[in-house]
């Protein structure tokens, strides 16, 4: 069980990789194209735009206290880092299997690399999302100093995601079909454009189970560093210190579950790669 | 000395699925259709040792399982059963440049790929001027990979992995890649690495590469060590297992003639062909009473057209009752070279007892890939283990393909296709100046790239259309491909590929012509889609492992803008003798 950790500071002690697969794969996404970087914020701020316009005008979501778009872009970015970071790690391993087939260095960091990447996107959108507060002329709290652990607590949840579906994906090929089915229900489960208080309206037992879902959490501890106001919206009956504590328990073990996985499988998949 | 690597009964299996069910059944979940493992031993109690310093070479044909052991060794794979401990640090370059990527430029892939053979960013900044002056790139090394020739991709590739820090550096088959300059550099680089107490494990399919490097060599034979030992020992080993013992006549024999049309044949098999030539001899006890030549439609002929089936009925009268007999019909050139011999008895065909009677055998030569020339059967009947024949007519029926007025040119016609970034101008390339080969095999062009400035190659490879290599199956498709780069546009260029053997004899030339050649970079793929050349088994050859030559110019106006050459070697399992697979059918009609 606690052999993880040899493993961990393998990965780690390989960080100099990590570091060159990320730059590599940024380099390779964005040294062509015309608009290069612009276009990892261009492809979040439309689908914010897009729910601005749907939810703001044609079905009207409830906000009470702060702007609409704020509200969404703070979700909409950890969404499109924890969706992106999933659907391309799934495909990652079979897509390195002539590397995989020919050197020999700790596989972990493949997904690993794809996370990481993303999270560079994430980082330079959170940049982004501060200068819309400003802009929506919001103040900046000292407790954005707490936003690193919010990225660092989803970063490792990914990595555990990441490792698990690239992991199956390698043995199964089944994976990629349920990913895609999954992503799309699990949006809808996630408050990216409602209230949270629209589901305590409906049964407070209901509420307690969806507050499970680790990007609920997630999101609503971005939600609370960003946006001033938005922690005295929050339906009454959750509990702030709980669910950070439930958060924080769910990532660690979706990480470790994701080194046992893959560990388990890749004695099998370098020979069906 | 302590030791490197200790391998104890290390088995590796594999499984394979058959998968000859219909398509919808694959279509099926998993769980529902039936699928049929077998178990695969790639590799079987393998025990070895390694002493530092020392450097071992694994020998093996295609599918032996060198491979597998290399990646075991480098953690690529785990074994299913046994022990390796490795001692010291581990650098494997099983293939070249894994993880390049070609977007990239040269100096980001040095990074990113040192990064990969576990070089730390700091080592990989200050080993840099060092690989880059070993990969000879110099200005290219901030260009993007793309636009490398193959030569550069693989020097950069060789330098990257030589400088990463090891104890133990493993090598598979790539020292058969690339041109002979880059081949020379990654020997000298390897011995050198060698003299400096480094241990090696070296695999490759040519004895010759692994001879002058290793202090043993291990022979694997489908997937057990079958010979370890002295590096001649098991070289000699090796030859044994692939073509069972040849006997080499002295070296009087090894003389070679030149013979219009076909470049240089070897004296020894000429002289023994041409003295029998129209001859019969054999005790009787089978009798050949007639042989008759027809094509398909059964008219009887003996001028046939290139690659039309050939069709050889052979009537026999048995006097005394013999056991295991055998029947050959092969085909010979009259310039003195073999070309195919098959025999029922390779062909898997048992004929247990003929008795007293007549009977016939006849053989269909589907679509011989043998060019414009005069040739003749020898039909022979054999007994079972071909201490004597009982009847042999040897070459006498004599027989020509096309109208061979024109003069020969090279031995055979073998299907080939071309590739070029041209319109071609006359189709078939019967159009432009005949290229001589003549002019190639004289020693001052034999083997030698030459370029004018104005057009130059930059790139070759000879390749399976999946991987590159210069050891090929017989039958397999061969891509032969060039890169060029014109200063200026050439008008009306024709292309030529001639294939010899490495004693200079033409076996086949090719040439295409195009309107014209654009200034700038273009490729060019020769094309044989099904190779059938036989391994040879001229005596006196230097090389065994490559020793066809493919040649390749570019010529106008009877000028040279460029040639080169690459070589490579067949491997087959066939027995049959000859120069060339041809496909055929037997068909026997017995008493």
């Amino acid at each position: 069980m606690f052999n993880h950790f040899d493993r961990i500071r393998e990965i780690f002690k390989q960080r100099g990789l990590l570091f060159r697969l990320v730059i590599k794969e940024l380099k390779v996404r964005y040294k062509y194209p015309f608009l290069g970087f612009l276009w990892a914020f261009i492809v979040p701020l439309s689908a914010i735009l897009t729910f601005f316009f749907i939810f703001s005008y044609v079905i009207k979501v409830p906000h009470p206290g702060y702007p609409f778009f704020i509200f969404l872009a703070s979700a909409v970015f950890p969404w499109n880092y924890f969706g992106f970071s999933v659907t391309t790690s799934t495909m990652s391993l079979l897509d390195s299997g002539n590397l995989i087939k020919k050197v020999y260095f700790p596989r972990e960091l493949i997904p690993i690399s794809i996370v990481i990447l993303q999270l560079v996107l994430f980082v330079f959108s959170l940049l982004l999302m501060i200068i819309f507060l400003l802009l929506f002329g919001l103040k900046l709290r000292p407790l954005i100093l707490a936003l690193p652990l919010v990225i660092l607590l989803q970063t490792i949840f990914l990595c555990g995601v990441s490792l698990i579906v690239s992991a199956l994906q390698a043995r199964y090929r089944d994976v990629k079909y349920i990913v895609e089915i999954t992503l799309p229900v699990w949006f809808y489960l996630t408050p990216v454009f409602y209230p949270l208080e629209l589901i305590g309206n409906l049964s407070p037992l209901f509420l307690k189970i969806y507050m499970l879902n680790p990007l609920t959490q997630l999101i609503t501890f971005y939600r609370i560093v960003l946006i001033d106001g938005y922690g005295r919206s929050l339906p009454v009956q959750i509990s702030i210190p709980g669910i950070i504590l439930t958060n924080i328990v769910i990532c660690l073990a979706v990480f470790w579950l994701g080194l046992a996985i893959f560990k388990r499988q890749e004695s099998r998949f370098t020979d069906m790669i | 000395m302590s030791e490197a690597i200790v391998i104890e009964n290390l088995g590796k299996k594999f499984i394979i699925s058959h998968e000859k069910e219909a398509l919808i059944r694959h279509l099926l979940p998993t769980f529902l259709s039936i699928k049929r493992y077998e178990e695969f031993w790639a590799l079987r109690d393998i025990c070895l040792n390694l002493k530092q310093g020392e450097c071992l070479g694994v020998i093996g044909r295609n599918g032996a399982g060198k491979s597998t052991l290399l990646n075991i060794l480098s953690g690529i794979t785990l074994p299913t059963c046994g022990k390796v401990k490795v001692k010291g640090s581990i650098c494997a370059i099983l293939s070249l440049g894994a993880g390049f990527h070609p977007e990239l430029t040269g100096e980001e892939n040095i990074y990113l790929n040192g990064s990969i053979l576990g070089m730390g960013q700091k080592e990989i900044r200050s080993k840099f001027d060092k690989i880059v002056e070993f990969s000879e790139l110099g200005g290219f090394i901030d260009a993007p990979l793309q636009a490398y020739s193959n030569g550069m991709y693989l020097r950069l590739g060789f330098s990257i992995a030589v400088h990463t820090d090891f104890d133990i550096l493993l090598i598979d088959e790539i020292l058969g890649v690339g041109d002979i300059n880059f081949q020379d550099k990654c020997m000298r680089k390897l011995a050198e690495l060698r003299s400096s107490g480094k241990s090696m494990v070296i695999a490759s399919q040519s004895p010759e590469t692994l001879q002058p490097l290793s202090d043993r060599i291990a022979v694997l034979e489908k997937g057990s060590i079958d010979f370890i030992g002295n590096p001649q020992e098991a070289a000699a080993h090796y030859r044994k297992i692939m073509q069972g013992e040849v006997v080499r006549p002295s070296a009087e024999h090894t003389a070679i003639t030149p013979v219009g049309g076909l470049g240089y044949v070897s004296e020894y098999e000429r002289s023994h062909i041409l003295a029998d030539w129209h001859s019969k001899s054999g005790n009787q006890q089978i009798q050949i009473t007639d042989v008759e030549l027809s094509g398909i439609d059964g008219e009887n002929k003996n001028t046939f057209s290139p690659h039309e089936d050939i069709i050889v009925k052979v009537k026999f009268k048995v006097n005394n009752e013999v056991a295991n007999p055998h029947f050959g019909i092969a085909i010979f050139a009259k310039e003195g070279v073999y070309c195919y011999g098959p025999n029922t008895k390779f062909d898997g065909i048992r004929i247990e007892k003929l008795r007293k009677g007549e009977g016939q055998v006849s053989i269909r030569y589907l679509k011989p890939p043998l060019a414009c020339g005069q040739y003749a059967f020898s039909v022979v009947a054999w007994e079972e283990e071909e201490r004597f024949a009982y009847d042999y007519h040897y070459a006498y029926y004599d027989f020509q393909i096309c109208d061979h007025s024109a003069g020969r040119q090279g031995l055979l016609q073998l299907p080939c296709k071309w590739k070029v970034q041209a319109r071609v101008s006359e189709k078939g390339g019967t159009g432009g100046e005949i290229i001589d080969f003549a002019g190639y095999i004289r020693d001052e062009k034999w083997l030698k790239d030459a370029s004018l400035d104005v057009l130059e190659l930059t790139g070759k490879k000879l390749t399976d259309g999946r991987s590159i290599k210069n050891i090929f199956e017989s039958g397999e498709p061969l891509i032969f491909f060039l890169e060029l780069f014109a200063q200026h546009q050439i008008e009306k260029p024709v292309l030529w590929v001639g294939l010899f053997g490495d004693d200079r004899l033409y076996f086949q030339g090719d040439r295409i012509a195009i309107d014209r050649i654009n200034k700038g970079r273009s490729s060019v793929s020769f094309i044989y889609p099904e190779l059938d050349l036989l391994r040879r088994r001229h005596p006196g050859l230097a090389s065994e492992g490559r020793n066809f030559v493919l040649c390749f110019a570019v010529a106008q106006g009877g000028k040279d803008y460029c040639r080169s050459f690459a070589e490579f070697g067949i491997m087959t399992d066939r027995q049959d003798h000859g120069a060339v697979y041809i496909k055929h059918k037997w068909q026997l009609n017995l008493s």
